[in-house]
């Protein structure tokens, strides 16, 4: 019963997502007043969504390069320990 | 068998699954990379006034600025500027006196103190006129939208002058370390960083 009740529930997500100009609620398609509104979204909506990457990215970019420059030795080979003659 | 050669026990992993201490490297302090963290959700925080700011002045009726409503001191908003960029370039200065001779670094530490100081001052006085000039927080959404992001920065501003401040008093005493100066740093690049591309997008 529970896999069919998950199951349904898959279905009716897919199927809201084939019908998206049911919610009309995008703002670029439906809500922008003019040409520079909708500009100004489309622009907003691809800075907002590169920027956390550009972030992050980057921090861990300049966290990368510190970590090449302080490359530490090769680890020592450990000593071979003689067998020991019974 | 017998274990427990140093070379051997140097290689294995603690209890924790890390490197023993001294087979560990630092590649940055804390402070920096946290302050790194913060300054990276603090543009983020900007983008999106920004970008609320650039979508509703495509909205408005009679063109940006609105009708009616007081003029941004442009010019003499350049100067003050100019005055921030000042103060992050003798920051700088200072950074590049201390790495040297931390003693030589009082000096230019304090222009940028004083050139910070000003930079918020004269926002301060700023502000002063334009309310006297009928610009306020809820009389439009161009004042809304000013104060909001030019008080913003101003916060910014202010907290990091303040960080500024102790570091200043570290240094004075010799007490200051380069981690500290760093992550205070980081801090006041940010806010000096940010204030021009927020001048272009909020008084051109």
């Amino acid at each position: 019963m529970r896999r069919i009740a998950r199951l349904s529930a898959i279905w009716v997500a897919f199927g809201i997502c084939a019908l998206p100009s049911l919610a009309r609620a995008c703002p670029v398609c439906f809500a922008s007043q003019n040409d520079e509104n909708r500009i100004a979204y489309v622009v907003s909506s691809v800075g907002l969504t590169l920027l956390p990457f550009a972030v992050l990215g980057g921090i861990l970019f300049w966290v990368w390069r510190r970590a090449k420059a302080a490359d530490v030795p090769a680890p020592v080979a450990p000593e071979s320990v003689p067998a020991s003659r019974d | 068998m017998q274990f427990g050669s140093a070379a051997v026990t140097e290689n294995v992993l603690d209890l924790t699954g890390r490197l023993p201490a001294s087979r560990r490297r630092r590649i940055a302090d804390n402070g920096v990379i946290g302050m790194l963290i913060f300054v990276g959700t603090e543009v983020m925080f900007f983008a999106g006034f920004i970008s609320a700011f650039t979508i509703a002045r495509t909205t408005a009726i009679g063109g940006w600025p609105p009708p009616g409503q007081p003029r941004l001191p442009v010019e003499a908003t350049a100067l003050n500027t100019l005055a921030l960029l000042a103060s992050g370039v003798m920051l700088h200065v200072a950074w590049r006196a201390y790495r040297h001779a931390p003693a030589s670094a009082v000096r230019p530490f304090a222009v940028s103190l004083v050139l910070g100081a000003l930079f918020v001052l004269f926002q301060g006085g700023e502000w002063l006129g334009l309310i006297r000039e009928g610009l306020t927080l809820t009389v439009s959404t161009h004042g809304a939208f000013f104060y909001l992001i030019v008080g913003m920065h101003a916060l910014h501003a202010i907290v990091a002058l303040g960080v500024l401040a102790w570091v200043f008093q570290l240094l004075r005493r010799g007490s200051l370390v380069p981690s500290v100066f760093a992550t205070a740093q980081i801090f006041w690049y940010f806010v000096v960083a940010v204030w021009p591309f927020l001048y272009w997008r909020v008084y051109l």
